[in-house]
């Protein structure tokens, strides 16, 4: 209880505080955010790859957030699949920058698509509800505030990819 | 959209719990929920 506690304070300053932007570097911070989500199951087969030299005007401390949650759920959709492969990367769609995680996980049915960001949103065939609920309606709200969007595409046993761009 | 609470809830105490004092009090106006007395949830503006 003490760290849910813990970790919805960090949250509440984490979000509502001023941004202090600086550059980021994104592929760093992702490196390390897996380094320590490999740490914490360290019999897991997890394949983990990002891209070089990433970086971004942003909050670090927010931006950590982020990461935190995109791969911490990359790492926890693919928890039931023996061997798993997880990215950080960029892309272009429709001449913007955009910078993805990808699994090769569970993935989600497009129908949720629209609860993924709301908080407390149970998707289809999940018959629990761990985790705090509010990951992704966290994430949502600093990329908005970061000028960007964030969005996912997945399809059931088939993995997600989640984007979000940055102003 | 239905909401459903997260087992947290249920593991701290419920909603009158400490831990929900402070969801609602911290995190309630970030992600757009809280959590109501009778232990449901609901949207807020």
């Amino acid at each position: 209880m003490d760290q849910l506690i813990e970790d919805m304070l960090d949250l509440s300053r984490a979000t509502r505080s001023d941004i202090h932007v600086a550059s980021v570097d994104l592929s760093a911070l992702a490196i390390t955010v897996a380094e320590e989500l490999r740490q914490r199951a360290p019999d897991r087969k997890v394949t983990f790859s990002a891209m070089e030299g990433l970086t971004a005007n942003g909050d670090e401390g927010q931006l950590r957030i982020v990461l935190n949650n995109l791969l911490g759920n990359a790492w926890k959709y693919t928890g039931a699949h023996p061997e798993a492969k997880v990215e950080f990367g960029i892309t272009k769609q429709d001449g913007v920058d955009v910078f993805f995680v990808s699994d090769d996980g569970d993935g989600f049915d497009m129908a949720d698509a629209e609860k993924l960001f709301a908080a407390f949103q149970r998707l289809q065939g999940a018959s629990e509800f761990e985790g705090s609920g509010i990951g992704l309606a966290t994430m949502q709200r600093i990329i908005h505030r970061h000028g960007g969007e964030i969005w996912a595409k997945a399809a059931v046993e088939e993995g997600a990819t989640f984007y979000f761009t940055l102003s | 959209m239905q909401h459903v609470l997260p087992r947290w809830v249920e593991r701290t105490g419920g909603a009158d719990s400490e831990a929900v004092r402070i969801f609602n009090e911290k995190v309630s106006p970030i992600v757009g929920v809280k959590i109501n007395p009778d232990g449901t949830a609901s949207k807020i503006e």
